[in-house]
């Protein structure tokens, strides 16, 4: 049976995001009433979250636990680690290093329910790791190909570990080539508990309803998103059965794409152990 | 009524017993007669932070204080400030302060037993969460509280929270079973991983409460850590803290 490797501090597995940072990507979001945001704003608001609630799932009260190895590559002009600061140039780095390191943090007030039927406000700090960036072309093929590198290197240190998971944010239109060859290439790579698992966020300009976790390219709107679907593993079958419980419906045939829609839902799908179904 | 209990534990492989996050009370009662005895095991949640701490503090509220199914609303309101004074005393960074503000979630499986004024017995046990209540007579696992099968443990319990606007589906998830109690009856209280194989031995025939019945006696061929240590490498029992209360009654 695959997917079922413990993910824990003495068998942890890596998860690498793939960050577009093209000059496209200085296009506002496509989708329904958003506001001018640009793409890039987007995505490296995405990616904050996105690692900010990897943190949180692995912090414990005596610090972070390291059940994951994390890096982001970035692509535009180059392809390189898009870690700044004290990680800059890193490519795999610690869960609790990233927690420990963030370029800043800002203050930021969030609504609570109290209970007694109010709202209270709370003030919260929020880490900021990354700046939007928007240059040069979309070189998405050299991109997964280097997270292939990567990731065997992680691989041949850790093969027994559940299979790492790179989550590719981009507009979707590759300007070095079709990118299926690299990330078939990429999803072949294994380790005992199954391969490589590759999941896309598609954030287009395109003006479309957005799609979370379709299990079919019928309703996509462009041939990027088919291509972007395409590329996408099938969900395992936990991610499946957590997808469920946030209420997202999906088949056999459901894969790990969305199309301008939020994929920090995704880190609930990682099952590092015990989750109140009463916190959402 | 005598009673005689015993409590066993140990962390979850690859974790320091300071992370151990189940909680039990009280620790043991040697060979004793009262009119009623109250215990409880608690499952502090993995996702949460500080949850082995609330999980502590529900345990002793069952036990020394609210402890009728009417009364959890008032258990949980005995039991906030207590996980809010010890958590808010601490410095903490950006990411155990969210974690603080997300608050703390724990099972709880509560067990009353009591003299009737016939000169009976019975129990009663309340549950929020996969923590199990399994009853043992003649050989015979004849109740399993609140979970009745091995293929119905999930991840994602319902469970008590330390931020009160999570707990308002308390009264749908709280599930209360009462029984007898007749004299050579054992009462097993376990948390999920050790109630999960539990049950999954009783489902395929075998009696799994042969190898929990001797521990700690002269009968004993391991310890309560070396079984769950060979449990484990043998895949039969899932990595996760484990906690079993034994309830002997004579």
């Amino acid at each position: 049976m695959a997917y079922v490797a413990e993910i824990s501090r003495t068998n942890p597995t890596c998860l690498l995001f793939l960050i577009d940072q093209s000059g496209s990507m200085a296009d506002p979001v496509g989708g329904t009433g958003e506001s001018q945001k640009k793409k890039a704003e987007a995505v490296a608001d995405a990616t904050n979250r996105l690692l900010q609630s990897i943190v949180l799932r692995c912090a414990k009260e005596e610090g972070i636990r390291d059940y994951f190895h994390v890096g982001v590559l970035g692509y535009g002009v180059q392809v390189a680690s898009a870690f700044g600061g004290a990680l800059a140039g890193r490519d795999l780095v610690p869960i609790s290093e990233i927690g420990n390191s963030p370029a800043r943090l800002d203050e930021r007030t969030r609504e609570r329910e109290d209970g007694a039927g109010g709202i209270v406000k709370e003030k919260f700090r929020f880490p900021i790791w990354f700046e939007p960036v928007a240059n040069g072309g979309t070189p998405m093929s050299q991109a997964l190909s280097r997270a292939r590198e990567i990731i065997d290197g992680w691989l041949r240190q850790h093969p027994e570990c559940y299979p790492p998971i790179v989550v590719n944010i981009t507009d979707g239109e590759s300007t070095d080539g079709d990118a299926s060859g690299p990330a078939r290439n990429l999803r072949q790579l294994k380790s005992s508990d199954g391969e490589v698992l590759l999941l896309n966020v598609h954030m287009s300009s395109t003006r479309a309803t957005p799609i979370e976790y379709p299990d079919s390219d019928a309703a996509l709107p462009d041939q990027f998103a088919k291509l972007l679907y395409e590329m996408s593993s099938i969900l395992t079958s936990g991610m499946r059965a957590a997808a469920q419980q946030e209420g997202i419906n999906t088949s056999d045939a459901t894969r790990g794409f969305v199309f301008n829609a939020d994929m920090v839902s995704m880190i609930k799908f990682l099952n590092i152990g015990t989750r109140p179904s009463n916190l959402r | 009524m005598e009673i005689n209990a015993e409590s066993f534990w140990l962390q979850k492989a690859g974790c320091s017993a300071a992370e151990y996050e189940d909680a039990f009370y009280p620790e043991g009662v040697t060979r004793s007669s009262q009119q009623t005895f109250r215990f409880a095991v608690a499952d502090g949640a993995t996702d949460s932070s500080f949850s082995g701490i609330w999980a502590r503090l529900l345990v002793k509220a069952f036990v020394d204080g609210p402890h009728e199914p009417e009364e959890i609303e008032q258990l949980l309101a005995d039991a906030r400030p207590r996980w809010e004074q010890q958590v808010g005393q601490r410095q903490l960074p950006w990411y155990a302060e969210q974690k603080a503000q997300a608050g703390a979630f724990s099972s709880l499986l509560g067990l009353m037993i009591r003299e009737t004024d016939a000169g009976r017995s019975e129990w009663q046990a309340i549950a929020v969460g996969d923590s199990c209540l399994v009853q043992v007579r003649n050989e015979k696992a004849i109740v399993k509280f609140p979970i009745e099968h091995s293929s119905h443990f999930d991840s994602m319990p319902f469970l008590l929270a330390t931020t009160s606007s999570f707990n308002s589906k308390v009264r749908e998830n709280l599930a209360v079973a009462r029984g007898d109690i007749q004299p050579d009856d054992a009462m097993y209280l376990m948390t999920d991983a050790l109630a999960c194989w539990f049950m999954a031995t009783d489902e395929r025939g075998h009696a799994p409460w042969l190898a929990l019945r001797d521990l700690n006696t002269g009968d004993q061929r391991e310890s309560f850590a070396e079984m769950i240590d060979r449990l484990r490498t043998q895949h039969e029992l899932r990595n996760d803290d484990c906690t079993l209360m034994r309830i002997d009654i004579f």
